[in-house]
Parts: structure tokens; C-alpha cells; sequence
């Protein structure tokens, strides 16, 4: 069989040259692009068409005044300054602000305390099973998370019947009726459910660490506290950005696990702008305001995670 | 020759505490859902 070579046709010289080769470059380039948005087209299109439009359909929306029945009123910035004036709103972003300490710091100390002891006894016995059972929580639907809970917290509860057991009975409370521990009891709810994400996070990070650090340390007198301080926790620092953006994002979007659980009572002492922004809308009638509140609380929640991502790139 | 025998301080300990603490603490809930499923209806 012969072979064929193909040959390119011969280019001519000086000016045109250049004009031609000018001319395929381009065609080759608007191609090469047009291929790639081919290739992203089946997930930029469903993209777009669910979450794309309607974000700028409710940021069209807060600037009316609308009941979600009759015809809107147009109010410009009217719904903002409500954002920022309300009372109502202040205390639910008051209360998103305290839920970041209980699903993003206390889960994330809990995880890095949890992954390193988890590291230095890898391959001992019982240690996976621990693994296991500390991820448990995030392979349970939310909406189960809530109801179990409701039972713990309940007057004839698990955690009363425990306080009493051991004595402490003068403690045991309605913890989610309380006003004064309602928020912090559906807070730790959220720890209970992240905390095993982040361990899992952590141990992942942990296997990137060299070991001849911790020898190395070792040999110099530290301690596992000197350890986790000084090698762990530095270490680990893009996990701990990751775990971060996931838990502050989970705090301050929280609703179905205040929904089933308190309903954002007692009073508004569980109140967040999830919450508020459901009743706004369909309960309310301020379809507006409760558009304006989702586009302040989409920004916040971006903003975080952009700072958070910018510290953990500059951090020495 | 006799090889010592390990001895587990209380530092040694601090960390397999600490892990069957979280343990403790996550399946708790999960009992407390046991224990309920097992009632028999219309016990509160």
C-alpha cells in the first residue's frame, strides 16, 4: 500500500503570507471556541435557565412592591432600606451570625481535634469504625436530623431524661421553647451535622502532611498539643478554607433545620433571613422586601466566601 | 531478654477519650430514635 504525505500548499511570499496566515489563525481560534461552548452547552443551558434567571428575576423583583398577586408597584430601593432598617431583620441576621459559630467554628475545631487523633492512631484498631460513625450524621436527610432532634429536646426528651438520671434534673428545660436556649439548641443540631464533614476533610488534608515533620518535632520535646498547634492546624490551612466556605454558606442559607424544628420561634428567637424570606413571601405578602432580603443575604454569603478564600491565599 | 511492657498514662488515654466522647455524643440521637421506634404506639 502507498503511503501519501499532505503536503501543505505552498504559501506565498511577504505580505499576503502574513494576511492569510492571519486570517486562519483567527477562523482556527472563533472554532476552537465555538467547540468549547459545545462542550460546556448542556450544563451552562439548564444552568442559566434555573438558577441564572431566576436570581436575576428576584433581584428584578425587589425593586417592586408586590403581593404576589396583583399588579407590582415599582419602588426602586425602597425594599433595601428595609433590608437595613428592620428591626426584625437586624435580630435574624444577628442570629445567622451566631449560627456561623456553632456550624462553622465549633465543627471545625471539633474536626481538626477529631482528624488528628484519628491520623496518629491510623491502623490501630476501632479507628475507622470511629471514622464512620463521626461522618454518620451527614448521610442523614436534614428534614430526619430535625425530627430526631425534636425528640432529644423535648420535655420528656432524651437529654432531660439523662439530666435527671444523673442528678441534674433542676436543668432540664424545654430546650427548644426556651427563648434564652432555643437558638443555641438548634445551633448545636448544625455542629452535630458538620462536625463529621469537616473530620473527613481534615483526615484527607492530614495524609498530604509529611511524617518526618512530626518526627521531627517529636525529636525536639513537642507534645500532640505542640503538634496540632504548630504542625496540624498551619498545615491544614486549605482545608480548613474549604470547610469554612461550606459551613458559613450552611449557617447563613439555613432553613429546613430551623423550619421542622422551632419554626423560628419561640417568639422570633430562631428567626434567620431563610426563614424570613419564606414568610415574607408566602406568608406575608411582600414578595418585594423578601426578594431584596434573598439578593443582601446572596451577597453576604458570596462576600464571606471570597474573603475566607482570599485569607487563606495570603496567610503566610 | 523481656521486652517492657507498654504502660498507658493518663496522657495516653486523653485521646481514645476524647474520641469515644464525639462517639458518644453522635450516637446519642440515634439511640434516642431507637428507643422511640420501639415504643409501642400512643406511649408518649
Amino acid at each position: 500500500m502507498a503511503l501519501t504525505t499532505h503536503h501543505p500548499p505552498p504559501v506565498p511570499p511577504g505580505p499576503a503570507r502574513t494576511r492569510a496566515g492571519r486570517h486562519a489563525g483567527a477562523r482556527r481560534r472563533r472554532r476552537r471556541r465555538a467547540t468549547a461552548l459545545l462542550y460546556v452547552l448542556p450544563a451552562l443551558l439548564p444552568y442559566t435557565l434555573f438558577a441564572v434567571l431566576p436570581a436575576l428575576h428576584t433581584a428584578y423583583l425587589s425593586l417592586f412592591d408586590w403581593d404576589g398577586v396583583t399588579l407590582p408597584s415599582f419602588t426602586g430601593f425602597a425594599n433595601y432600606r428595609k433590608v437595613f432598617s428592620d428591626p426584625q431583620l437586624r435580630a435574624a441576621a444577628w442570629h445567622a451570625g451566631a449560627l456561623v459559630l456553632f456550624f462553622s467554628v465549633l465543627p471545625i475545631f471539633i474536626g481538626l481535634v477529631s482528624a488528628a487523633i484519628a491520623a496518629r492512631r491510623s491502623g490501630r484498631r476501632g479507628t475507622a469504625a470511629v471514622r464512620t460513625l463521626l461522618f454518620l450524621p451527614q448521610v442523614v436527610p436534614l428534614v430526619a436530623v430535625a425530627i430526631i432532634w425534636r425528640w432529644v429536646y423535648a420535655e420528656d426528651g432524651t437529654l432531660n431524661q439523662l439530666l435527671r438520671a444523673v442528678g441534674l434534673g433542676r436543668f432540664a428545660d424545654s430546650w427548644l421553647g426556651s427563648f434564652t436556649w432555643s437558638l443555641p439548641a438548634v445551633g448545636l443540631i448544625g455542629t452535630w451535622v458538620v462536625a463529621g464533614l469537616c473530620m473527613v476533610l481534615f483526615l484527607s488534608g492530614t495524609q498530604r502532611i509529611d511524617q518526618e515533620i512530626y518526627e521531627a518535632a517529636r525529636m525536639d520535646g513537642a507534645g500532640p498539643v505542640r503538634e496540632f498547634w504548630s504542625i496540624t492546624v498551619p498545615l491544614l490551612r486549605p482545608e480548613i478554607a474549604v470547610a469554612l466556605s461550606i459551613t458559613v454558606i450552611a449557617a447563613l442559607s439555613s432553613f429546613d433545620l430551623i423550619y421542622i424544628t422551632t419554626g423560628g420561634g419561640p417568639g422570633n428567637s430562631t428567626v434567620v433571613p431563610g426563614i424570613l424570606i419564606y414568610r415574607l413571601a408566602f406568608g406575608g405578602g411582600q414578595v418585594g422586601l423578601a426578594s431584596a432580603l434573598a439578593v443582601v443575604l446572596t451577597a453576604v454569603i458570596s462576600i464571606a466566601v471570597l474573603v475566607i478564600n482570599r485569607l487563606a491565599r495570603e496567610a503566610p | 531478654m523481656t521486652t517492657p511492657t507498654p504502660v498507658r498514662t493518663v496522657r495516653g488515654l486523653a485521646a481514645p477519650v476524647v474520641l469515644t466522647l464525639f462517639c458518644a455524643a453522635v450516637l446519642v440521637p440515634f439511640l434516642s430514635l431507637l428507643l422511640a421506634s420501639v415504643q409501642p404506639a400512643g406511649t408518649p
